[in-house]
């Protein structure tokens, strides 16, 4: 409705480019990743059917021209070149004797020889010197059992190697136009493949892969098992890594492998009579649950079963006057809670409830001098709080508070020479950074200063081939919280055959769509 | 079969959970927990041990909290006071279980006595010898803060406020001197320097209250303790080679005493005598600051030195930090050198740091634009 109220385009422009603007960095790379996968397809197909044939044919000639060189070589052992009668006696009886090429006489053959000796070769014919050499010759070509395509090629050869005559080089002509032509189809093929990612192919290929299914795998299974310990101690926190589960599971393009009845079910239990929600049933409700809550409904496309109302009111009811959120009614006040309340009722498009400039003064309030986002004002600048922040802000339309050089600056900072992030200076990489920094990195539009080859390499090193799943760092213990980080870190760096994620509401692109731009 | 197993360690686990309870009641004192590595028998025996405490917990509250039973006094105690061991027993099991550290807010909340309170800044001292991450014993801790505070400010006397000023500047600079020995030992935790960065942020807010007469005198007061704090970097950055957040914390002063220091220099200095004794020279500064980078940056052709070669880079990264930040007005013959020596810089970080090329050329372009 205030679009109605502005008159100026150019303030209603700026207005929108502000709310809207980071999707631009995201709804790109979506249609470009749509776009890859069925031209990947259509050319690579083609290519692959072009050099396979090309393969083929050579193969296959260079096999007849082997085995035909291998009988040259066996007719030149066998005879002996101006050798005194005695050893050229010998070696006569020699070869009639060995059984190995008496085998292919046959009455067929002969008749086969006599059929075409019309074409047999010239040079045996029209040679003044009737040396024994020559008829030893002639009585091999008989007795081989050679097809009538290879006493050409054969020919061919025996001309090559005793510089005969020329009857034979239209044979020659033709295989010299065979092995252009060969050659001209595969520089053809690659030239046309050059642009496509055939070359990211064979990047991937010694990078590492994905193991998606083993993933999907191990997510399912920990969903499964609620009676180890680890699971055990976990339990209050259940709803964040449902959240995290199926989120993963729904850009691997998996959600339907778990029991969405089930889920809803479940998760509905966890609201408490404030309206917020809690990590599991019968807990305290605390706004992290609550946003879980939201964005595990939107993702199966049932937020619509929540009374909107009821749960805005809970969220509405824990901003300070200052601005700030606190998590809960017992007062402890973070800009992630300013991130969660801003993002859930923006789902819940009931963003109006709260004031939202309030909140954004708040939240720059907490802005450093190296352009980074703390905890409180004051607080130390940390990669998860920064995306926060700057999620928050760019939800509520306001990300021109932003330094975006200097964030940018301390953001790129992060990378390590490993290619991992890390959260703050002088820390390790996390498998999880790689998610806050490049999705805080997305929404200021400066993730070209990162080498994002170097952090999917780093991401896929993280994984656990056999298991399923993602750890923190190389060789750790894997858990379904990194195993989410690292792949949705992996869609927003449009790693192939992932759903692509909106770095804000940090959702697949398409709920998001489906949740602001489907009519009701 | 498998009933009559669950019954029977069902018991036991009530049985070890009242032992651990007794243990924690009999010793009040116990400021630190450890966990003997476990067995595959003994995770068998937490497990349960914590679903048992969970249960037991959960009864007690729902007890607790259910309007009917208050009716006499001496129960809601005795249900308060079983909930708070439940609650204790789970929280050494699962330390960040909200729900139970709500429940004992709750108790607490209710009563507003010292003692209690203090007994909760105990145990979350307790929970986080062991698990010194656990957030919710963080948050508590910082809710027991506030209560006491809250609580007994009436018997804190009200101090006059310029002496309250004074006193936190003092307290600033205690803070700033016992502190230093400690960053000295710990110079790759950042979170140290952001603190000393607020500490003197403090100080500086301090200086700026207080715009009288004796301005000049405070100022150049803050100018030392200012220039110290440099030096200090400087002999730490020489010392440990390569770390980026000494590094980072000498951006944040170089800007800061250039920006803020030389602005109101430049007022003081038209007014009084300037002491003899304070160099005050931007010039002279950037000059420093150039030498400091240009021997900090010679790559040591054996790239073998991790930590040479991340000296090199965080002081090219310094030097065009130093070009972005320094406003215009400063002086032509700063710009002539900074432009100077800029180019060498870039040409040295992209061949060392070619991950953040695009970074690298984007800062060169905006600097020389005019």
């Amino acid at each position: 409705m205030e679009y109605l109220a502005t008159n100026d385009p150019y303030v209603l422009w700026n207005s929108l480019y502000e709310r809207y603007g980071h999707l631009r960095s995201v709804i790109l790379p979506n249609a470009r990743s749509e776009w890859k996968p069925s031209s990947y397809k259509t050319l690579s197909v083609a290519v692959a059917i072009i050099v396979a044939i090309n393969i083929v044919v050579a193969m296959a000639v260079a096999i007849i021209k082997v085995v035909d060189i291998i009988k040259i070589i066996i007719i030149y052992l066998v005879q002996q070149p101006a050798s005194p009668p005695v050893s050229h006696a010998h070696s006569h009886s020699l070869l009639l004797r060995s059984p190995s090429y008496s085998h292919g006489l046959s009455t067929s053959h002969s008749l086969s020889l006599t059929a075409v000796s019309p074409t047999s070769p010239s040079f045996l014919k029209n040679s003044t010197s009737a040396s024994p050499n020559r008829r030893w010759l002639r009585l091999l070509l008989r007795r081989f059992p050679t097809s009538v395509k290879l006493r050409p090629s054969l020919k061919f050869w025996l001309k090559w190697l005793k510089k005969g005559s020329t009857e034979i080089s239209c044979e020659r002509k033709i295989f010299f136009f065979l092995c252009v032509v060969v050659a001209a189809v595969i520089k053809f093929s690659f030239a046309v493949v050059k642009p496509l990612p055939l070359t990211s192919l064979l990047l991937h290929l010694e990078m590492g892969e994905l193991a998606a299914d083993k993933h999907v795998k191990y997510i399912i299974s920990v969903e499964k098992k609620k009676d180890s310990f680890e699971s055990v101690v976990m339990e209050h926190l259940r709803l964040n890594g449902a959240y995290w589960g199926l989120t993963t599971l729904d850009i691997l393009g998996k959600l339907d492998a778990v029991d969405e009845e089930d889920v809803i079910s479940w998760i509905l239990k966890c609201q408490d009579e404030s309206g917020g929600f809690a990590g599991n049933i019968g807990h305290d409700p605390h706004v992290l649950y609550t946003l879980s809550a939201v964005q595990v409904l939107a993702l199966f496309d049932k937020v619509d079963i929540l009374d909107a109302d009821k749960v805005s009111n809970y969220i509405v009811g824990l901003q300070n006057e200052d601005g700030s959120f606190s998590g809960d009614i017992w007062g402890e006040v973070d800009t992630r809670f300013s991130y969660i309340a801003i993002c859930c009722l923006s789902i819940l498009q009931r963003l109006d409830k709260i004031n939202v400039d309030k909140a954004v003064e708040y939240i720059v309030s907490c802005k450093n001098l190296d352009g980074g986002f703390g905890c409180t004002p004051g607080g130390e600048s940390h990669a998860g709080q920064i995306f926060c922040c700057v999620g928050a802000l760019a939800i509520a339309g306001a990300l021109h508070h932003v330094d975006k050089d200097l964030l940018g600056w301390w953001l790129c900072e992060r990378q390590v020479k490993s290619g991992g992030l890390n959260g703050r200076p002088e820390k390790l990489p996390d498998v999880c950074y790689s998610w806050w920094v490049l999705s805080s990195l997305i929404m200021i539009d400066r993730v070209h200063w990162i080498n994002k080859d170097k952090l999917v390499k780093f991401i896929l090193d993280c994984q656990d081939m056999e298991n399923g799943g993602i750890s923190d760092r190389p060789d750790d213990a894997v858990d379904v919280f990194h195993t989410y980080f690292g792949v949705a870190g992996l869609s927003l760096l449009e790693y192939p055959g992932l759903k692509p994620i909106d770095p804000a509401y940090a959702l697949p692109v398409d709920v998001v769509n489906r949740i602001f731009f489907s009519k009701k | 079969m498998s009933t009559r197993e669950n019954s029977y360690t069902e018991a036991e686990a009530l049985n070890l959970l009242a032992q651990l309870e007794r243990i924690l009641d009999l010793d009040p004192l116990i400021d630190e927990v450890g966990f003997i590595h476990p067995s595959q028998f003994a995770t068998l025996k937490e497990e349960i041990v914590y679903k048992a405490a969970k249960h037991a917990f959960i009864s007690a509250l729902r007890q607790y909290k259910t309007p009917g039973n208050f009716s006499g006094k001496s129960q809601d105690d005795t249900l308060a006071i079983e909930v708070m061991i439940h609650s204790k027993a789970l929280l050494l099991l699962s330390c960040d279980f909200a729900t139970a550290w709500n429940s004992r807010k709750l108790i607490v909340s209710n009563k507003r006595l010292l003692p209690i309170l203090m007994d909760e800044l105990h145990l979350s001292a307790l929970v986080l010898s062991y698990s010194p991450k656990s957030e919710q014993a963080w948050s508590h801790r910082r809710w027991v803060i506030n209560m006491i505070a809250r609580n007994c400010s009436t018997l804190q006397w009200i101090i006059e406020r310029e002496s309250e000023l004074v006193e936190k500047i003092a307290e600033v600079l205690d803070e700033l001197k016992k502190s230093r020995n400690w960053s000295g030992l710990h110079v790759a935790d950042n979170s140290c320097f952001h603190y000393r960065r607020r500490l003197m942020l403090r100080n500086l807010e301090g200086f700026c209250y207080t715009q009288d007469n004796n301005s000049s005198g405070y100022f150049v007061e803050t100018y030392q303790i200012w220039k110290e704090e440099l030096d200090w970097n400087e002999s730490l950055i020489k010392q440990y080679v390569g770390r980026e957040a000494l590094w980072l914390h000498r951006r944040f002063l170089s800007m800061y005493l250039i920006k803020h220091m030389a602005t109101h220099l430049l007022a003081v200095s038209c007014q009084s005598k300037p002491k003899a004794s304070v160099d005050i020279d931007i010039d002279s500064l950037m000059d420093h600051e150039l030498c400091l980078v240009h021997s900090c940056s010679t790559t040591i052709a054996d790239a073998n030195f991790e930590d040479f070669q991340a000296q090199a880079i965080h002081s090219a990264a310094y030097m065009l930090w130093l070009t972005k930040q320094i406003p215009e007005y400063q002086g032509i013959d700063i710009q002539e050198k900074l432009r100077a020596g800029v180019g060498d810089v870039t040409r040295m970080l992209k061949r060392s740091c070619p991950d953040r090329s695009s970074l690298w050329d984007y800062l060169v372009g905006y600097h020389s634009e005019p």
